[in-house]
């Protein structure tokens, strides 16, 4: 079974842990063995968060609580992807806006306190009023180094069409650092009032590398 | 069975537990970090594997034996004459297999692909725990990572509290 080239005694001893050839049986007396206390926390930080950075951010913050030595490791996730619809309970079908993004933005604050290089930061969330939310989630990426940072903003149908744009546009002056720095934005929708909200966000963000729209109209089209 | 193959570069690992290991060269080269003694030429006649112990470093061994890509000759494997995907196939069910082992095992499993740099060893480690705990809540994955909870209750309330979402 070991074709290395290991000399009669040294592979006696291997063998000594296998009393049996057979993978199977070999892998079913390990399964037997006993179980050697808390072996995962003594892995280094890198090899931890690339198992945590496999996982669906909700398991890795529950991974996150399970003992101190995990406590601040979901905050050095190098990608971080965050999105307010992981955060809708599942059994409430009817939450307030203002509840969901509440939580969101003290997620995102939790998750960025660290200033820690990330490797790429999404966010994905719904267009509630500037304050308190907007401006905090705003000046925390702006605070966050990143090599990409896409953001994603939805409209949840809490107004009327023609106050998003307004909206937008107050979000936009709230935050210039932030979207100076985004590489990817994607609007959803969305009702522009005259498509000049487009004009101002293209010239708001110097390192925009992809604008998405989707399901957006301009209020023109709108009977 | 274990005659030396003429042409074959041999690479002595030991292990901190005096165990000494004799692989071929391009076995022992799936780890980057021997890989790259190697090429420095900082390996002498013996590397010692520090922190992994013989059982451990046997078993990286086994896996790197069966990853080493085969150049043809070795008469160790058919591989010649099968198909790619086959071969891929094989190496899965061999890996399904090889990763059958207690948690403990598999934790330092983890560690020496870390140290050594072995990827491929680092990933099906991981992902085995990954798939272990994926949407299960905090006490179940506290209990299948035998992790020892070290806070008190109410500074657990603190942290559920703090991403109240995760939780529910």
């Amino acid at each position: 079974m070991v074709r290395s080239r290991i000399s009669p005694s040294r592979r006696a001893f291997m063998e000594s842990d296998r009393p049996c050839l057979d993978i199977k049986d070999v892998g079913r007396n390990r399964v037997n063995c006993s179980d050697g206390g808390d072996r995962i926390s003594a892995l280094p930080d890198d090899i931890l968060l690339n198992i945590l950075q496999c996982l669906d951010l909700r398991t890795a913050v529950r991974a996150g609580a399970m003992a101190r030595r995990w406590r601040r490791l979901p905050c050095m996730l190098p990608d971080l992807d965050m999105d307010v619809a992981t955060m809708v309970p599942h059994h409430r079908l009817n939450f307030s806006l203002d509840c969901v993004m509440a939580r969101y933005t003290n997620s995102v604050k939790w998750f960025l306190l660290p200033t820690h290089h990330r490797t790429s930061l999404r966010f994905a969330f719904y267009l509630a009023e500037v304050d308190p939310c907007l401006r905090s989630i705003g000046g925390a990426i702006a605070a966050t180094p990143a090599d990409r940072l896409e953001l994603t903003v939805r409209t949840a149908y809490d107004v009327e069409f023609a106050e998003y744009g307004q909206r937008f546009a107050s979000f936009l002056a709230a935050c210039p650092t932030a979207f100076a720095r985004l590489t990817t934005i994607t609007l959803q929708d969305f009702v522009f009032t005259t498509g000049s909200e487009i004009a101002a966000l293209l010239d708001a963000c110097h390192s925009l590398e992809l604008l998405s729209l989707t399901k957006c109209r301009c209020r023109a089209s709108v009977a | 069975m274990a005659t030396r193959e003429a042409g074959k570069k041999m690479i002595m690992l030991k292990s901190p537990d005096g165990m000494e290991f004799e692989v071929e060269e391009a076995v022992a080269m799936e780890s980057q970090t021997i890989r790259k003694m190697i090429e420095d030429d900082c390996a002498d006649t013996a590397i010692l594997i520090p922190n992994i112990n013989s059982k451990i470093l046997s078993r990286v061994i086994e896996y790197c034996n069966k990853h080493v890509p085969t150049t043809g000759a070795t008469g160790a494997a058919a591989s010649d004459t099968v198909a790619p995907a086959a071969l891929a196939e094989d190496l899965k069910i061999w890996d399904a297999e090889f990763i059958k082992v207690n948690r403990a095992t598999r934790f330092d499993l983890i560690q020496a692909a870390s140290y050594l740099n072995i990827k491929g060893l680092l990933d099906l480690t991981s992902q085995t725990t990954i798939d272990t705990i994926s949407d299960n809540s905090l006490e179940e994955i506290r209990s299948f990572l035998s992790t020892k909870n070290d806070y008190l209750p109410e500074e657990e309330q603190t942290i559920r509290r703090e991403n109240q979402w995760a939780f529910q």
